[in-house]
């Protein structure tokens, strides 16, 4: 493996509820690496991701870019790392589009010139200048998927975490998105339980549930094995086993 | 075609448009009877109204809404004896006329505009960073509110909430509250984590993107000279 770009050690993180959400997960991701985390709901994943950007801190030693999880490496962690949420509902935020693509660039200083070149670059690239001006929660469920990615990749991220990534999207938007991921070169963590999805985007796969990893491996050996996904509430996916009917045929 | 003149100007200049009527409207300037100084802030707003876009609309729609208030108002004023009405004229009027001027003022100069321009011109005219950002957030909570008050109400139609009795119906929303500000709790959670992703630290800097054109200062000469004349009227 290459310089790790996360490197996780004996993490553990429990809610104020009492509700433990990880116990003892250790995890190494490569630099250009792209991590199926797959799992049944509840097993943590999302959990896993909000560790990457420190918006939760548990106990266990985390590093990310090289940097360890401290608050004096939080902004810039924040600044290298993407993180595109289950519901771009609540990503988006801000009165127009365009201001919330802004918004983290502004937050990292840029100055005003570099903000305007950085957004024009990005509403260009996915084809949002149209409704730059648009209130977020107007656009339809693929729109708002495509401006949350837009918002987080305006950072040019070196590292990239998708909660769900399509989770209510229609199958045509999801084709799309799937497409648009597969172009970006940078390291990739995708939370899913669209076995299919991770199927066609991973190369390397971990099964979570109860908030440990109890596989992982290469994307073939551990999608392969039914018995391992059943026992974790998953299904093999489909377009793997059409996939090799057509090699047996 | 609708003809709206308003619509690419500046929202900081409609903002002072707007805070420069309500001076008028509040500031005692003039020793002018009130229907005179009324009657001198309607007469622009008023000759605006036909080249303001859905501003009609928008003026209509907020006198809707205000309507049964000043309907009261009027209607008690009007139960005066006849010889002598000095609640009408003294109190009365100028409640309904200074309503009435102040939605017009409204419907022209705020309504018609996008929100994110507003928040932008609130924050270049000097508005404390913490307020626009209260307002910034408040305005997408609002947005967020809506959604869910439409996904409860489509919840309990398709339960025939309708046909419960009104006693049942209280029970049942009042029993939905609490989990119902649960939601926009959580909601909010997630909105705050998601900023705090891309870097969030209490701060919502902004860059200029709003133009100040030649129109603008057309505008504001306008509205300075009118203004003044009614001052001193």
């Amino acid at each position: 493996m290459t310089s790790p770009v996360v490197e996780i050690r004996d993490l553990s993180f429990t809610y104020d509820s009492g509700k433990p959400a990880l116990s003892g997960v250790s995890l190494a991701v490569g630099r250009g690496e792209c991590v199926g985390l797959v799992g049944p709901n509840g097993a943590g994943k999302s959990t896993l991701l909000l560790h990457l950007n420190g918006i939760l801190r548990g106990r266990g030693d985390v590093r990310v870019l090289g940097l360890p999880l401290q608050k004096k490496n939080l902004k810039e962690i924040r600044a290298r790392v993407g993180l595109v949420f289950q519901d771009p509902r609540q990503q988006l935020f801000l009165p127009s589009l365009v201001e919330d693509i802004a918004f983290g660039p502004l937050n990292a200083g840029y100055p005003p010139e570099e903000v305007r070149r950085r957004v024009a670059r990005i509403m260009e690239l996915f084809d949002l200048q149209k409704i730059g001006d648009s209130s977020p929660h107007h656009l339809s469920p693929g729109e708002q998927k495509k401006a949350a990615l837009a918002a987080v990749l305006v950072m040019d991220p070196e590292l990239l975490a998708f909660d769900e990534p399509s989770s209510g999207l229609d199958p045509a938007s999801r084709r799309d998105f799937i497409e648009l991921v597969r172009t970006l070169p940078q390291t990739k963590i995708i939370a899913t339980h669209d076995m299919d999805l991770a199927y066609e985007l991973c190369g390397r796969v971990l099964v979570m549930d109860h908030g440990r990893i109890f596989a992982d491996g290469r994307r073939d050996a551990i999608l392969g094995d039914a018995a391992l996904l059943q026992a974790h509430r998953l299904e093999q996916p489909l377009s793997m086993l059409l996939d090799q009917r057509s090699e047996l045929s | 075609m609708r003809v709206d003149l308003l619509s690419g100007l500046d929202p900081r200049s409609k903002l002072v448009a707007f805070l420069t009527v309500q001076a008028l409207l509040f500031v005692p300037v003039s020793h002018q009877p009130i229907l005179i100084r009324l009657f001198a802030v309607a007469a622009p707003l008023l000759a605006l109204l036909p080249v303001a876009g859905r501003s009609w609309r928008l003026w209509l729609r907020t006198l809707a809404l205000a309507a049964p208030l000043l309907g009261f108002l009027a209607f008690s004023a009007l139960l005066q004896p006849a010889a002598d009405r000095p609640a009408l004229h003294q109190l009365i009027l100028p409640i309904v006329g200074k309503s009435f001027l102040v939605f017009l003022s409204l419907a022209l100069f705020i309504l018609n505009e996008e929100p994110w321009r507003l928040l932008q011109a609130l924050r270049q005219i000097g508005l404390p960073q913490a307020v626009v950002v209260i307002l910034a957030i408040g305005y997408r909570f609002a947005c967020q509110w809506q959604l869910e008050l439409e996904g409860v109400r489509r919840a309990w139609t398709s339960r025939n909430f309708s046909t419960l009795s009104k006693i049942r119906k209280v029970r049942h929303m009042g029993g939905a509250l609490p989990l119902f500000f649960d939601r926009l709790l959580e909601g909010g959670v997630h909105i705050h984590d998601a900023m705090v992703s891309r870097g969030f630290h209490g701060q919502l800097p902004t860059w200029q993107r709003l133009v100040f054109t030649r129109r603008d200062a057309a505008f504001l000469t306008l509205a300075a000279v009118t203004a003044t004349a009614i001052a001193i009227l």
